[in-house]
């Protein structure tokens, strides 16, 4: 396998490796804000459940209260006639009957304030989703972004290293090769050489003949006049 | 080689090769060692089969003088060697003449000895006064191959 292809599969991996965390941290960051936002809607749920019921229980305590006020003063108002005591006990249960209409419409005034409120947390969520989405989308191609230019440049970077290699071998391999040839062909040279020479003087010392020896070292003598070797 | 003794010019005149030369010494020691002793020396014996057989009237008369003896003796020690190292065995013919060449081009008192180089395939190795020089046909081949390897080479390649 060759550098660029080892460089390509390393850099894929980190890829996947990235993809994998970034994907890893969006999930983490959704659920995270989902389960807040259940959080406090339940919460704001308990909380308007409380105030209503609060709410409830004053005014029943209230109506009650007037009930047995009115009760008090009719008792005490008895002798002032049961013709009017009449009237102030339809009045008063009129009283109750509006009282109670009141806290309807303020339980139904509170129950669309719950319900404008959960609608804007909803809301809310969703923006914060959208928000959050957008913000994780934006570091994920960032991040993906940056680490394709590193992976880019990294795979650019070993092309240039194998490249140069590659040339650095082709040049030592082909420094080695002139080398080994040269050498060869000193050998073979040599070799032919050393066969050609044993071949003469094979030949020539069996074709040489008595007379012919005497007149080389006669001639060798003559030579070696002519160099001055005899010469003190 | 100016001979001390005259009357022995002619034993140095046919004085060819260090082998002859050593022989005479060696018949020169004998009778050295004669002219000490009280019984008749045999010369004949002492010459027989050697170069010097023809020479012995002039050696009879030399015994007895052993002051010459001495003189013949450090003057043949003192003559020039000329070694040549041949690969064949020389006849006398041979001898005679390469010793006549050496004579005539180096020197009247300079011998020859001859020894055998097998390996020198033709011409001579040429050792005289601790000088040594091949003019011999295995060089030739070899300064001609060194010459002409390219050459031979190419020639062969082609």
């Amino acid at each position: 396998m060759s550098f660029t292809a080892l460089g390509v599969l390393g850099v894929n991996v980190l890829l996947l490796i990235a993809f994998a965390y970034f994907s890893f941290t969006f999930l983490k960051k959704l659920l995270r804000s989902r389960d807040e936002v259940e959080i406090e809607k339940k919460e704001a749920e308990k909380v308007g459940q409380e105030i209503l019921s609060k709410a409830r229980s004053e005014g029943y305590g209230l109506v009650q209260q007037a009930t047995k006020k009115a009760s008090e003063i009719i008792t005490q108002t008895e002798v002032i006639g049961k013709g009017v005591g009449q009237e102030i006990k339809t009045k008063l249960d009129a009283f109750a009957t509006q009282g109670m209409q009141g806290l309807d419409h303020t339980a139904q005034e509170f129950m669309h304030s719950y319900g404008q409120m959960a609608e804007d947390a909803q809301k809310s969520y969703v923006k914060i989703l959208e928000s959050a989405n957008e913000q994780v989308t934006s570091d994920v191609r960032n991040a993906i972004s940056e680490f394709q230019k590193t992976a880019k440049d990294e795979i650019s970077r070993y092309q240039s290293l194998t490249d140069q290699r590659v040339e650095e071998w082709h040049i030592k391999a082909q420094q080695e090769i002139e080398t080994y040839k040269k050498a060869a062909f000193e050998k073979i040279d040599k070799s032919i050489y050393q066969v050609l020479s044993l071949v003469a003087k094979e030949l020539i010392g069996k074709t040489l003949n008595l007379e012919d020896h005497q007149k080389l070292v006669v001639q060798a003598l003559e030579d070696a006049k002519k160099e001055g070797f005899f010469k003190p | 080689m100016p001979p001390t003794i005259p009357k022995f010019n002619s034993i140095f005149a046919g004085l060819r090769t260090k082998d002859e030369r050593d022989e005479l010494l060696r018949i020169i020691a004998e009778l050295k060692k004669s002219s000490f002793q009280s019984h008749a020396i045999d010369i004949e014996k002492i010459i027989k089969d050697t170069p010097f057989e023809k020479f012995a009237t002039e050696l009879k008369e030399l015994s007895s003088d052993s002051a010459k003896l001495m003189s013949l003796s450090e003057t043949l020690s003192a003559l020039s060697i000329l070694e040549l190292d041949i690969v064949f065995q020389p006849t006398q013919e041979a001898v005679i003449k390469i010793s006549e060449w050496i004579k005539k081009n180096v020197g009247t008192n300079v011998l020859v000895d001859f020894q055998h180089d097998q390996e020198l395939i033709g011409g001579a190795r040429i050792i005289f006064q601790g000088r040594s020089r091949e003019f011999a046909l295995l060089d030739a081949i070899d300064t001609l191959f060194k010459e002409k390897s390219e050459k031979v080479l190419k020639e062969l390649k082609a």
